[in-house]
């Protein structure tokens, strides 16, 4: 068990976090989706004939923030975006949009069927892969607090602060972390453990979520997460 | 109804819902005007527009104010989080900048603290109540309330347009940037058209 000194913070867009000092059992690292259909070769995105390397870039930044958050004792929560098998939490308009690209969710793709639940395709990349006694939550939307337990079994565990990364930044990433941040919890994004597969979209979004103080949390980069949470160890 | 919207013709099935799609106004108060500028004078008329027609054409309008009654309904970290925030601040009801800059008609107005207007809300309710299947969005800001709320309402399964020229930013960068990604990947958070567009749609149904 670490001393907390009554000024630690993580260095971020505020002091990180703003109510309390930074302590493990209060804290959770929260992976978003970093799954082989968003991030791997043969994976869907990959499939649609759009470029993964911007995605694939996250993978490193993510393990290494990972790893630390491991070391520093934080509870640590994967999320997969995907539906159950016969599809009965997939909105008809999200499987119609999906179609219109030639392979939609559902669809039977190259590494089984795409978002699904139990397919290679919707699990999580072997670099980010969980460790017993962590969990995973699965999520039919972009939010991670939509249909899901995550904010009542955040709460259950006394969870007041969530340092964020995964992808897309301008998507799942981007609306779990804001939902965290009106929900009370105070969340924590570490922009270069995280990506979208346009640039301009993950700097706009950068842009957004770090202005006038950060509106739904704060912000940081890898290094600075890694070395409040080492201090930690 | 087929509205012209990118990047595909809108709703996607066609389908307006059974009491015709929703118009959603959200923000809209003195404060958020004020820090808008030009580009939030200029939407506010379009919304103005928006609303005439789809209260002439008897669809539902829904009018979303953000504030709380009292800082204490805040919870401590929200509340030092919005004591930070230089722009677009969560006000009390009661302050005179938190008046909506329009008048709502007969807009069904519903109160929310958060920037995703469904949470703490009855707004969820009040549209399943109206059976709304489609929501026409527009107001101020277009990246704090208008896109969380979309995007809530497009993970619920509303299908969910963006008004373009009806909203705005404190920052065009930012309002650029949630229109470019709002139709992302053939509709990531829903199809985006002009006020213009919605209009000309509405007047082949009428």
């Amino acid at each position: 068990m670490s001393q907390v000194s009554g000024a630690q913070k993580i260095e971020a867009s505020y002091p990180w976090p703003l109510c309390n000092t930074l302590s493990a059992p209060r804290t959770a690292l929260i992976i978003i989706d970093m799954q082989r259909d968003f991030c791997a070769p043969g994976g869907w995105v990959d499939q649609l004939g759009e470029d993964i390397a911007n995605l694939r870039a996250a993978v490193a930044p993510v393990a290494r923030l990972m790893d630390a958050a491991r070391k520093a004792g934080l509870w640590i929560v994967h999320t997969r975006e995907g539906h159950r098998p016969d599809l009965v939490d997939l909105n008809p308009n999200k499987q119609w949009r999906t179609r219109q690209h030639g392979l939609g969710i559902g669809d039977q793709g190259a590494q089984g069927r795409i978002l699904v639940r139990g397919q290679t395709g919707h699990d999580i990349v072997p670099e980010c892969a969980p460790l017993d006694g962590e969990i995973i939550v699965d999520k039919p939307g972009k939010g991670g607090f939509f249909a899901t337990g995550l904010e009542r079994r955040l709460r259950a565990r006394g969870i007041e602060n969530l340092i964020v990364c995964g992808v897309t930044s301008d998507c799942c990433v981007q609306s779990t972390f804001r939902d965290a941040g009106e929900l009370g919890f105070d969340p924590l994004l570490v922009v270069t453990a995280t990506s979208a597969v346009d640039p301009d979209h993950h700097a706009g979004m950068m842009s957004i979520l770090s202005a006038f103080g950060g509106r739904w949390g704060a912000t940081a980069d890898l290094d600075a997460a890694i070395t409040g949470l080492k201090a930690l160890d | 109804m087929q509205i012209a919207a990118h990047p595909y013709p809108f709703p996607f099935n066609g389908q307006p819902g059974p009491l015709g799609p929703g118009l959603m106004i959200l923000g809209c108060d003195q404060a958020q005007l004020t820090e808008t500028g030009g580009a939030g004078h200029a939407a506010l008329a379009n919304v103005e527009r928006l609303q005439t027609g789809f209260s002439t054409s008897g669809w539902p309008v829904v009018f979303g104010r953000r504030g709380v009654g009292d800082f204490a309904d805040l919870t401590p970290v929200v509340r030092a989080r919005n004591d930070l925030r230089t722009v677009d601040r969560i006000l009390e009801l009661s302050d005179p900048l938190a008046r909506p800059a329009i008048r709502p008609h007969s807009a069904t107005t519903f109160c929310h603290a958060a920037d995703n207007a469904f949470i703490g809300s009855d707004l969820s309710h009040i549209l399943k109540i109206g059976g709304v299947q489609v929501l026409v969005f527009c107001g101020l800001v277009t990246d704090g309330s208008v896109h969380a709320t979309m995007r809530e309402a497009n993970d619920r399964g509303f299908e969910c347009l963006l008004v373009t020229d009806a909203s705005a930013s404190t920052r065009p960068a930012f309002h650029d940037t949630i229109i470019s990604l709002t139709a992302f990947g053939n509709g990531l958070f829903g199809c985006v058209a002009s006020t213009d567009a919605v209009l000309a749609a509405m007047a082949k149904v009428a």
